[in-house]
C-alpha cells in the first residue's frame, strides 16, 4: 500500500436504520490493495462531515489516494442525517451510528478492519467506542479530552500572566485566569461536601478514561494521538500531558503521540492541515495493525463520561 | 431527501434534493445557493432548515456545493467565481429536470446571494423570483474582514500563523483556505452598490446585519426590488459570535414572500 498513489472516486453512502445516515465514501478507483482497511471520520461537535476548512474532504481524498476506503458521515441529527428515531441518549445514539457505519463498510465494501478518526468530540467518540468493537484496529485522536495535570496549570497560568491581554482583562475584571482560579477554589470547597458530583468535574473521567485507554491497548488498538498547542482555551499545554494524565496506562508500542505546537484546534492554516494529512496517511500506511479479536473484558461504563 | 452528485465528470457537484412534502396545483421548485468557507460551514444547518421549510410549503428544493467547496469535486484552489456562476446554472438545470418545474425561485446566502444577483439577469426566462439573504455588497470590505482577525467573526478560530501567511500572500490563503489569485480578484471585484433588480422578476433582499446604512442597496430598491431588514441571528457567523438559535424569522419571511 505504501507509496502508491491511486485515483479515487467519491459516492454518496446511505446507511443505518431507514438509511437515515448520510455520508460520502472515497475509495481508490482502480484495483484495491490486497489488505484492505477502511477509515471512518467522525463529526467534530456539530460541524457536518466536511469539517472545518474542508479538512475532512482533503484528508479522505489523500487517504483514498493511498489505497484506503474512507467514509465521512454525519451522526443522527447532524449535517444531512435524519434524527435518531430511538429514545437513546445522545452518546448511545452516536455509538449506534458508528456501529452502523462499520457494518455498512463490512457489508457493502467487504472491509472489516477500520480506523476511526476524530477531532475533539470526534476523538472522544472514537476512543470511547473503539475498544468495544473488534472491527476497530486503530484510532486517530486529534485533541481528545485530556485531564489537566499539575504542569498544565503552571503552564496555563504562566502563559496567561505573560499575555498582555490578560492584564488588560484583569484590570477590566474579565480575567479568565482569575475566574478559573476562583472556580477551582470554589470547587475545592464544594467537593468536600458533595463527592457524588465529581464526575461532572472530570475527576472520575480520568479514572474511567484510563480504563478505556487500557482496554484499547489490551485489545491491541493502535493509537495516533495528535494535540495542538494554540487553543484559545487550551486543553493541553505540552506534549507529554497525555501520558502524564493517564499515567496508569502502559501504552507501550500502541501509542504514537504528536504535538502540533503551532496549529490551532481547527487547523486553520493550510500548512497545518497538510502536515496533519501527511502524518495520518503515513501512520495508516506504515503501522502494523493487529487487533486482538477477543471480546473486550472491560467493564467501564462510558455513559457517565459524557458530561465530563 | 436525496443526496446526489450531478454535473459533468470534470465538474462534479454535490447537492441534496428535497422533494416537496405537500403538492400544490403547479410544480414549484427552489434552488438554494450557500456561502463559502467558514460561512458555508456555519450556515449548513440553517440551509437545511430552510430547505425543509420550503419542502413543507410545497417546493422541491435543491441545495448544492460549488466546485472546489463542500462535498463537491475539485480543490479549493480550483474555485473561481465565474465557474461558480456556471455551477448555479448547472444546479438550476438539475433542479428543473428532477422536479419538472419550468420556473423556479432562487435563494442565495451571503456570497451565494451576490453570485445570484450577478447571475439572474441572464436567467430571467427561467427564474420567477430571487431572494438575496445578506448579500456581500462590497468585495473589498469582505476581503478586509477575511484578513482582519480582530474585527470579524473569522478571527476567533484562526491561528496567527494563518493570518501572517495571508497578509504576506493574499492570493494563497484566505479565511484558512488555499485559493487562487483569480478567486481573490473575483471577490475584490464584487460591487453591488449600484445593483438594480431586473424588471422581469420579483426580487427580495433580506438584511440581518446591523450597521448597514439605509442608503445601502438603494439602487436595488429604486428599481423595484423589495428590501426587508430583520432582527435575526446571522447563521454564517461562529456560534460564539452570533445570537443563539436559528434565523426562523428570516425563513418565515422568505416563505411568506414566495407565497
Amino acid at each position: 500500500m505504501a507509496g502508491i498513489e491511486h485515483d479515487f472516486v467519491e459516492r454518496v453512502a446511505h446507511f443505518g436504520p431507514d438509511k437515515a445516515l448520510i455520508g460520502i465514501v472515497a475509495q481508490p478507483a482502480g484495483p484495491f490493495p490486497a489488505d484492505r482497511l477502511s477509515v471512518v471520520i467522525l463529526n467534530t461537535g456539530t460541524i457536518h462531515r466536511v469539517g472545518h476548512h474542508r479538512m475532512y474532504v482533503a484528508l479522505s481524498r489523500r487517504l483514498a489516494q493511498a489505497g484506503l476506503t474512507v467514509l465521512r458521515f454525519d451522526f443522527s441529527g447532524l449535517g444531512d442525517s435524519a434524527t435518531h428515531r430511538s429514545k437513546q441518549p445522545l452518546l448511545q445514539s452516536n455509538f449506534a451510528d458508528i456501529g452502523s457505519a462499520l457494518s455498512w463498510l463490512e457489508k457493502t465494501q467487504g472491509i472489516s478492519r477500520c480506523i476511526l478518526v476524530g477531532l475533539c468530540s470526534g476523538a472522544d467518540h472514537a476512543i470511547l467506542y473503539g475498544f468495544s468493537d473488534p472491527r476497530v484496529i486503530g484510532s486517530v485522536l486529534i485533541d481528545p479530552y485530556i485531564p489537566p495535570t499539575a504542569r498544565y496549570f503552571v503552564d496555563y497560568a504562566s502563559r496567561r500572566l505573560r499575555d498582555v491581554r490578560s492584564w488588560r482583562n484583569f484590570r477590566l475584571h474579565k480575567s479568565k485566569l482569575m475566574r478559573r482560579l476562583v472556580e477551582r477554589f470554589s470547587y475545592g470547597l464544594y467537593r468536600e461536601k458533595t463527592p457524588q458530583h465529581l464526575a461532572y468535574q472530570g475527576l472520575d473521567a480520568r479514572a474511567s478514561l484510563e480504563e478505556v485507554y487500557d482496554a484499547a491497548v489490551k485489545a491491541s488498538i493502535k493509537l495516533l494521538v495528535i494535540c495542538t498547542g494554540r487553543h484559545h482555551a487550551p486543553r493541553q499545554t505540552y506534549r507529554e500531558q497525555f501520558i502524564n494524565a493517564f499515567s496508569n496506562v502502559c501504552f507501550g508500542g500502541s501509542l504514537r503521540l504528536e504535538f502540533f505546537q503551532d496549529a490551532d484546534h481547527t487547523f486553520s492554516s493550510a500548512q497545518s492541515r497538510k502536515d496533519l494529512e501527511d502524518l495520518v496517511v503515513k501512520w495508516c500506511e506504515t503501522t502494523k495493525f493487529e487487533r486482538s479479536r477477543s471480546k473486550s473484558t472491560s467493564t467501564v461504563d462510558v455513559t457517565d463520561l459524557w458530561i465530563a | 431527501m436525496l443526496p446526489l452528485f450531478f454535473g459533468s465528470k470534470q465538474r462534479r457537484l454535490f447537492g441534496v434534493y428535497e422533494p416537496a412534502t405537500v403538492r400544490t396545483a403547479d410544480v414549484r421548485a427552489a434552488l438554494l445557493c450557500g456561502s463559502w468557507g467558514l460561512e458555508y460551514t456555519n450556515a449548513h444547518r440553517t440551509m437545511r432548515l430552510l430547505s425543509k421549510r420550503l419542502a413543507a410549503a410545497g417546493f422541491d428544493t435543491l441545495r448544492f456545493d460549488y466546485f472546489g467547496a463542500g462535498d463537491s469535486g475539485g480543490e479549493t484552489t480550483e474555485a473561481d467565481l465565474d465557474g461558480w456562476k456556471d455551477d448555479i446554472q448547472t444546479a438550476l438545470r438539475e433542479l428543473k429536470d428532477m422536479s419538472g418545474a419550468t420556473h423556479v425561485a432562487v435563494i442565495g446566502l451571503r456570497l451565494g446571494a451576490t453570485l445570484l444577483a450577478e447571475t439572474v439577469p441572464r436567467l430571467s426566462a427561467e427564474i420567477q423570483s430571487a431572494v438575496l439573504w445578506d448579500p456581500i455588497l462590497s468585495g473589498a470590505d469582505y476581503l478586509r474582514a477575511l484578513l482582519c482577525p480582530i474585527d470579524n467573526h473569522y478571527g476567533k478560530t484562526s491561528d496567527s500563523a494563518a493570518y501572517a501567511e495571508s497578509k504576506a500572500g493574499l492570493a494563497s490563503e484566505l479565511g484558512g483556505l488555499l485559493v487562487s489569485s483569480a478567486f481573490v480578484r473575483g471577490l475584490a471585484d464584487i460591487d453591488l452598490s449600484t445593483y438594480q433588480a431586473p424588471a422581469s422578476m420579483r426580487m427580495l433582499a433580506v438584511f440581518t446585519e446591523t450597521g448597514l446604512p439605509d442608503s445601502a442597496f438603494s439602487g436595488f430598491f429604486d428599481s423595484g426590488g423589495e428590501v426587508a431588514r430583520l432582527q435575526a441571528p446571522s447563521p454564517w457567523k461562529d456560534a460564539a459570535e452570533r445570537d443563539e438559535g436559528l434565523p426562523v424569522e428570516v425563513c418565515e419571511r422568505i416563505l411568506k414572500w414566495l407565497g
